[in-house]
């Protein structure tokens, strides 16, 4: 018999892991979300849980994020758990045959999602990971703190004004307020931003031209509701 | 050897000099850029006239697919 079978056998003993146990990191890889759009959301598990493979994800579906549908992984197959007609959580849990004795798989799960949040905003998705050792042995853990909070941090997914590649003219809403810091967070996969005659990118050679261009300043300061800004994609 | 001179004298007339052939309902030449400021000031604006021809960055300005449409500094 197999050592991973002999583990999955074993009677499985379910420990919460303290944020100083847990190594692993479950984030969002898809990169920023446009508002107002129907989208894939893909959850990156980059490690499991000291040296302990993952088992189980668990996902639970915020506010600002509906009409969701978990695509299967090569990881499990997805179960949803639903609240009325809305998805409120999705599991992927492994089978039992496809356990490693060892923590050396990447995984990667997805839903299909329309994203309801409003631009520069950003979602945090409670994630539950669950590590199973060797022994037999599960750890879950919850990956569920805001930016900045102790804890492990929650998957955090940017979302994005609509746009299309070129020129796009984006007006801030009456309520929208964007802090200078978070800049590259949502306008980073610009080739450009302007206001008026700041601009601002988060390349380097961007900025030296910025800065050597009469007329031109570099743009400070944080973006205010009803601003108008040119941005290139 | 005469087959040869004969095809290239052919292929000769047949292209011909159009330098000075006629234009007949030529459009208007809105594609073309505006004369330099009689200052001697470096024009800038967004290339949206010529898209195609975007101007590089020997300066180390940006170039005018970088500035934004409309934009006066």
């Amino acid at each position: 018999m197999r050592l991973s079978s002999i583990a999955a056998l074993a009677i499985p003993v379910t420990l919460v892991a303290t944020a100083q146990l847990a190594e692993a990191h479950v984030s969002v890889v898809s990169g920023p979300a446009v508002t107002a759009k129907s989208q894939k959301i893909t959850f990156g598990v980059a490690h499991g849980c000291d040296g302990a493979d993952t088992v189980k994800i668990r996902v639970e579906i915020p506010a600002g994020i509906s009409g969701v549908r978990p695509l299967a992984s090569d990881f499990a197959k997805p179960a949803v758990e639903k609240l009325d007609a809305n998805v409120v959580a999705v599991t992927w849990e492994k089978p039992a045959a496809d356990f490693q004795v060892e923590d050396v798989q990447y995984y990667e799960l997805t839903l299909r999602a329309r994203v309801d949040a409003p631009a520069f905003s950003t979602v945090l998705f409670h994630v539950y990971q669950t590590c199973r050792s060797a022994a037999g042995v599960e750890t879950v853990v919850p990956w569920i703190a805001a930016p900045g909070a102790d804890g492990d941090p929650a998957a955090a997914l940017v979302v994005t004004p609509a746009h299309i590649p070129g020129w796009n003219k984006i007006t801030l809403d009456a309520t929208t307020t964007v802090a200078a810091v978070t800049l590259p967070t949502y306008l980073g996969d610009a080739q450009i931003v302007w206001r008026g005659s700041a601009a601002f990118s988060t390349n380097a050679n961007t900025m030296a031209m910025v800065a050597a261009t009469p007329g031109v300043t570099a743009l400070s300061g944080d973006l205010l509701p009803n601003d108008i800004l040119w941005v290139k994609y | 050897m005469r087959a040869l001179v004969l095809c290239l004298a052919v292929l000769a007339t047949a292209c011909g000099d159009n330098r000075a052939a006629p234009i007949r309902d030529a459009a208007p030449d809105i594609d073309a850029a505006p004369p330099p400021p009689p200052d001697g000031a470096i024009a800038r604006a967004a290339c949206l006239d010529r898209p195609t021809d975007l101007a590089v960055a020997p300066t180390g300005e940006l170039p005018c697919d970088l500035l934004p449409p409309g934009f006066a500094p």
